[in-house]
């Protein structure tokens, strides 16, 4: 375990009864990046985080969060870690304020600037009641109280579920953009990759409790290209036998050609037969998403 | 090992409960002196088979056997269990019930302190109802001139403490099993009931927890109660214990 990993597990294994919630999973999050973990529901994103966080016990493996082990080291690591679960419930009958000081009591490091910061940012009212709150406004306020410690590491489940556009923007623009000036890591899991697309370093593609693929979001984006070519007639299929093609779809005389290599070769050799139409496309993290996991992420 | 939010935090959520508990027991421990001459003319009246009459005779004898009989025995060991069940039954299953727990234990703190944190304030909210209420006892009876051996009832009230706090963790422990409070204290419900059983036969009549709690040998004899206060010790850590044991391994 090095320092270089804000999050880093190994086999780590979850299972509820029969069911695999995450199987050997082997992550590993470099300090200081924003990591999506992205996959459909039920992929065992969120069982992850809980792991990391102690919410669940792992049936096997190591993981260890800011160099801690998540066995042995689980208060420490909530010193140090903020955690937002998906649509958080806190105390219904406490106040804004009241939340506030309740959470204040457990911690050794509090920020009450950051706390009045996002008060003002996501206009939440101190006097106001919690379960006069909306889930996007309760969100809000779980996301605050799990920054005003100032964790090394924020692990943050559908944060942005129930924001309206301007504060979802304003999530991704101003808080992630601070957490990063500051030299902290956030590892976000969600299944909106729009999002996902504008924030992360890297990204975890995870499947049926598996992380089928991990690297950062600029290499898969270069490594993953597709050639989209209408040819004017039908070409000898000696011209899809490259090793770099990963997949081939065709629709009349128009191909999908999905290349994970050799990307200048394969252009050459549909350039130099006929064609009407020749274009490279880089494939959004959905199509990326579809063709490790054959499914489709849904889209909000 | 408390945490001092979480503590505050859970007399605040039981607030009602305290309130409506205290009313309750302190009313019922003014009417024990306010009811004591009344009573005395039961004695004069032939209540068998329901009453034993030598029994009877023997309460009404003095003012101390009365409140004794009436208080420790009868109505605090009563009401105390049972605000001990209802106080017990949403410790945990209530923070489940609500989906709060993922919330309140992504905080530092690790799971056994949550858990005691959270029996301890139920018990030191228990504590508090069963010792304003009998001090409500001690001072209604001084001011209406009847004499009350006060430092033997305080020592059986403790008694009665101890042995409602052990019905408050084994609740606690249904609690912890059972995510949801109505079913956790009926479950509850249904075993302190039964743990009365063997207080209805003369050989098995040791083996109940609420004798335990009534200590009488201390009251008839005043032999001090080692032996019921070291059952109910042991008692009440296995449930502590147990019902830690369940709650460190839940997932939330």
């Amino acid at each position: 375990m090095t320092n270089n990993w804000a999050v880093q597990t190994r086999a780590l294994n979850k299972d509820y009864g029969r069911k695999r919630a995450v199987v050997d999973l082997n992550l590993e999050v470099p300090s200081g990046t924003i990591f999506a973990l992205l996959g459909l529901n039920g992929a065992g994103k969120s069982t992850v985080l809980k792991m990391l966080v102690g919410l669940v016990r792992p049936n096997a493996g190591e993981g260890f969060c800011l160099g801690m082990d998540i066995h042995s080291r689980e208060n420490e690591i909530r010193q140090k870690v903020g955690y937002l679960g998906a649509e958080p419930r806190i105390y219904g009958y406490m106040t804004v304020l009241q939340a506030i000081k309740f959470c204040r009591g457990f911690y050794r490091e509090w920020d009450d600037g950051i706390v009045k910061h996002y008060l003002d940012v996501f206009q939440l009212a101190g006097a106001t009641k919690l379960n006069q709150l909306s889930q996007g406004q309760k969100n809000q306020l779980a996301l605050l109280l799990a920054l005003a410690p100032k964790p090394d590491l924020l692990l943050l489940d559908e944060p942005t579920s129930g924001f309206d556009p301007v504060k979802r923007r304003l999530f991704f623009n101003a808080v992630l953009k601070e957490m990063l000036a500051e030299g902290k890591t956030v590892l976000l899991a969600s299944h909106q990759l729009e999002d996902m697309e504008r924030v992360a370093d890297r990204v975890g593609l995870m499947h049926r409790g598996r992380l089928v693929h991990t690297c950062p979001l600029d290499e898969l984006r270069d490594r993953e290209k597709e050639i989209r070519v209408v040819f004017q007639k039908e070409p000898p299929s000696e011209l899809f036998n490259n090793p770099g093609i990963v997949e081939l779809k065709k629709e009349g005389m128009a191909y999908r050609i999905l290349i994970s290599d050799g990307l200048e070769e394969i252009w050459q050799s549909c350039a130099a037969f006929p064609h009407y139409a020749l274009d490279v496309i880089s494939p959004d993290l959905e199509d990326i998403f579809l063709r490790y996991t054959g499914e489709g992420l849904q889209r909000d | 090992m408390i945490n001092s939010a979480l503590f505050i935090k859970e007399l605040v959520e039981n607030r009602i409960k305290f309130w409506i508990a205290l009313v309750i027991l302190s009313v019922m421990a003014l009417a024990i002196p306010l009811l004591f001459d009344f009573t005395k003319e039961l004695e004069h009246m032939d209540l068998s088979p329901l009453v034993n009459p030598e029994e009877l005779s023997f309460i009404l004898s003095n003012y101390h056997n009365y409140a004794w009989s009436q208080w420790t025995a009868k109505n605090l060991t009563q009401f105390a269990s049972l605000a001990a069940i209802v106080l017990g039954m949403g410790a945990l299953a209530g923070e489940m019930a609500y989906g709060t727990a993922p919330f309140l234990l992504s905080k530092p703190l690790t799971r056994r302190q949550v858990y005691m944190t959270k029996t301890g304030a139920g018990i030191f909210l228990l504590g508090l109802i069963i010792c304003i209420s009998t001090l409500v006892l001690i001072a209604m009876s001084a001011m209406l001139g009847y004499e009350l051996h006060v430092g033997s009832l305080i020592t059986s009230t403790v008694v009665v403490f101890v042995g409602a706090s052990v019905i408050y963790l084994g609740t606690a422990f249904f609690s912890t099993l059972i995510p949801d409070p109505v079913k956790a204290g009926v479950v509850a419900g249904l075993f302190w009931a039964l743990a009365a059983v063997p207080g209805f036969f003369q050989a098995t009549v040791p083996y109940s927890v609420y004798y335990q709690m009534k200590a009488i040998p201390y009251w008839l004899y005043g032999d001090f109660p080692w032996f019921s206060l070291l059952v109910l010790f042991g008692l009440g850590y296995l449930f502590f214990e147990g019902g830690n044991y369940y709650w460190n391994r839940k997932d939330f």
